[in-house]
């Protein structure tokens, strides 16, 4: 080669890629001084092994610097030194059991990343239900005093309350959940200071993500409440071309509004709707407990329409007999069971009324779980089953069933007896607490919304023509 | 009573009457066994006279029973029996010229108590023809027949089941628990979830109080739900069952057969500020499930549809005696 025609640029085949990279690398390593004038010294020829190697120990390091630098999730991915076929890529992606779709390192982003990992304990993967392995598992909320030593800084302490309130049960239910993240929201923003010559949009949305991610930690949000948070960032988004305090005052406009029209006044107007359907001597059946269901039944009852309330129960929650008392209080006659006497009670009823967590696209209802079972129970009787729900709760989601989207609560509740005091440590008993439950639409008769009384087969139609608009 | 039965008998009686009224007697093949061995006393106290006297007295000493408790069917079904026993053993022989026919009635009774010891023997030996591998099995509450059924199964397929707690009795987990312990994959859940989880179900397995003459169940509270769920998600609902659980009444109304207990747990009085309105509590024991919902019946005598019952009926309570 001791000629000095310029050297062809050489096509990359195969056969000469590993001296390419060989070269390559040399270069970088300051080693070669190749030019076109200068003989290239023959690069000696490694094994395949050898190469593989050299490959995996780069990839290795490649791994190790993204994870320094954060970019890659913790419960990584299996590096497979021998892959040569292309099964391996699905093992890479289903190994990622018993990991939250949350990373904590994300939360408390300015902690070392070894002092959050100590703070989660991920569920035991021998005790996860297989066939809901896929959601996130249960954990035990942090300890108020925990979570102040860490988060104090960067989570502020409304959203900390709401977090800690959710977590224990103190708040439950759609509607107050989203009520209640809304108005911590507006703590937030009262005693959020913009750093000057920002945007407060952008700075507070960068400043609301590990408070969001706070409040999914504590328990995931409730469909509702992620239509919310996308309106609320929606409008604050339109906020770019005022000046803080302008911004502050419409932020706080938008969220009043915001609970007034779609799930005060809204409830009325479905309770309005709802007791026209009403009529003497009704014997309704109610599931668990719904805000809508119950200003529905006391506005029939200011109506002077008699009629009769049965409370179908789950054992797992005190809601339904915070429903009983209320209308037992407002004077309304009641009775109670539990969802084993569902079949008792159906025989004598008349009508259904139940509340929705969430409306999905293909009409299909998520609710408490087991409001499925009356519904179903409802059909089989061919008594009407109506479902009392406001229309910030649809979403476009469309889902099948129960299975792949739902949520596991606390497996203690369901370990009440003394029996099962140490079901821990039985290796083959799993104990499985589903928080909803998905209604499908051919056992809804009607949904009642505050834009008016809809079939099931509407739901697509309200998403796209209200939602584009407001959310 | 209106006949003089021997004062140690009449205790005995009086023993076992009270035993059902405190509802002390739970499983079902432990009452037939008491029954049965009752009644066989019964007999073998008495002196021979006539068919129709025995009948008679072991009628009067079946009322008394059944007086004690009137939802179990099954001392009705045990008396039925016996009954059907002493008419069929002296209808077909001439007793002039056999043996006594006392000692062949005791002969078929003694046989029947030893049949009731080999019951659930012959139910487990069916259980792998109905469970292939990896099936998931739904079951509802404790029953000592399924969880027999079930262990026979796990030592020859590997399945997994789920059990359904069934509050307010939680007998669900007492089930869960021992079905762990045999080391069967076990996930117990709450009642609320069973439409959720029935989806994935392959099969379920019940067991049941009394089985009605239309091949209705009368079955814990509950299991209606769980049989309507399994028929809209096509899920077969098997049935193992013990034949003298077999009923000859029919199921007139749907709450003829329950009883309601006490709303204690469900509703403790402390729990809701309500105590001075009146609020109904529905606690019911038992459901009725129509024939419709139940696939198949496992018993010992052999597995069945429930259009099938009225023949078992008419085998062993012969229609002269209904």
């Amino acid at each position: 080669m001791a000629d000095n025609k310029p050297r062809r640029p050489r096509v990359h085949s195969s056969n000469n890629f590993d001296e390419h990279f060989n070269s390559a690398t040399d270069k970088i390593e300051g080693k070669s001084k190749s030019n076109f004038l200068q003989p290239v010294e023959p690069k000696p020829k490694l094994t395949k092994a050898q190469r593989r190697e050299i490959q995996d120990k780069q990839r290795a390091d490649k791994k190790e610097r993204l994870i320094s630098e954060g970019k890659l999730p913790l419960e990584s991915k299996n590096i497979n030194s021998n892959n040569t076929n292309s099964s391996t890529t699905n093992d890479n992606v289903n190994k990622k059991k018993g990991s939250k779709g949350i990373k904590p390192d994300q939360i408390f982003e300015s902690l070392e990343k070894t002092k959050t990992q100590q703070l989660v304990a991920p569920a035991p993967a021998k005790k996860q239900v297989p066939l809901f392995s896929h959601l996130p598992q249960y954990e035990r909320p942090l300890s108020h005093s925990l979570v102040n030593r860490f988060a104090a800084p960067i989570i502020h302490t409304s959203v900390l309350k709401l977090g800690l309130q959710i977590a224990n049960g103190t708040i439950i239910g759609s509607n107050a959940r989203c009520v209640a993240t809304l108005l911590a929201f507006k703590s937030v923003i009262a005693d959020f200071e913009t750093s000057k010559d920002q945007l407060m949009a952008r700075e507070l949305d960068k400043s609301l993500k590990p408070m969001i991610n706070f409040l999914v930690y504590c328990r995931p949000l409730a469909i509702s409440m992620a239509n919310a948070i996308k309106f609320f960032k929606l409008k604050l988004n339109s906020t770019n071309s005022l000046s803080e305090a302008e911004a502050k005052q419409f932020m706080y406009e938008q969220i009043d509004q915001f609970i007034l029209e779609k799930i005060i006044a809204a409830d009325k107007i479905i309770a309005n709707h709802a007791a026209s359907k009403i009529e003497n001597n009704d014997i309704i059946v109610t599931f668990a407990s719904s805000s809508a269901v119950e200003t529905a039944l006391k506005y029939a009852f200011e109506g002077d329409k008699k009629f009769r309330v049965i409370i179908v129960d789950i054992r797992q929650t005190k809601e339904g007999k915070e429903l009983l008392q209320n209308l037992v209080e407002f004077g309304i006659e009641c009775s109670y069971c539990l969802i084993s006497a569902i079949s008792y009670v159906m025989k004598v009823a008349s009508k259904v009324l139940i509340g929705a967590s969430a409306l999905l696209s293909n009409g299909n209802a998520i609710s408490r779980a087991g409001a499925g079972s009356v519904a179903m129970m409802a059909h089989a009787h061919n008594i009407p089953v109506l479902v009392c729900c406001e229309t910030y709760k649809f979403c476009e989601r469309a889902l099948l069933d129960s299975i792949c989207f739902n949520e596991i609560g606390d497996p203690e509740i369901v370990a009440s007896t003394p029996i099962l005091k140490n079901w821990q440590s039985k290796d083959n008993l799993k104990l499985l607490n589903l928080m909803y439950d998905l209604t499908p639409s051919q056992f809804v008769s009607m949904i009642v919304t505050e834009i008016g009384i809809l079939p099931p087969t509407s739901v697509p139609v309200v998403v796209r023509e209200y939602h584009k608009d407001e959310m | 009573m209106s006949t003089n039965l021997d004062r140690n008998l009449q205790i005995q009686i009086n023993e076992v009457t009270t035993k059902l009224r405190r509802r002390q007697l739970v499983e079902s093949y432990v009452t037939a066994s008491e029954i049965i061995d009752l009644l066989r006393k019964v007999v073998s106290s008495l002196k021979w006279t006539s068919a129709n006297a025995v009948i008679k007295i072991v009628s009067e000493v079946g009322a008394q029973l059944s007086a004690a408790q009137s939802l179990q069917l099954i001392t009705d079904n045990i008396v039925k029996r016996v009954i059907c026993v002493i008419q069929s053993t002296t209808s077909d022989s001439d007793y002039d010229s056999d043996s006594d026919p006392k000692s062949l009635i005791l002969e078929e009774l003694r046989e029947m108590l030893e049949e009731i010891s080999s019951i659930h023997e012959s139910i487990c030996k069916q259980a792998p023809e109905h469970i292939h591998a990896n099936e998931i099995i739904l079951t509802y509450g404790k029953s000592y027949t399924i969880l027999e059924f079930l262990k026979q199964a796990a030592r020859k397929r590997k399945f997994e089941v789920v059990v359904v707690e069934a509050a307010p009795s939680y007998s669900g987990h007492e089930a869960a628990s021992l079905l762990a312990d045999a080391k069967i994959e076990t996930t117990l859940i709450t009642d609320s979830a069973v439409f959720a989880i029935m989806s994935r179900v392959n099969k379920v397995i019940i067991g049941t109080r009394a089985i009605m003459a239309n091949g209705g169940l009368i079955a814990p509270a509950g299991t209606h739900l769980i049989a309507q769920a399994a028929k809209h998600f096509a899920v077969p609902v098997v049935v193992c069952s013990s034949s003298y659980k077999i009923s000859p009444l029919y199921p007139h109304e749907y709450d003829a057969f329950t009883e309601l207990n006490s709303p204690a747990p469900i509703l403790h009085f402390d729990e809701a500020n309500i105590a001075d309105k009146s609020v109904e509590v529905y606690n019911p024991a038992y459901d009725y499930v129509p024939p419709e919902l139940v696939s198949l019946f496992i018993t010992e005598i052999t597995s069945c549809p429930p259009s099938y019952i009225y023949r078992l009926i008419a085998e062993n309570y012969q229609s002269k005696n209904i």
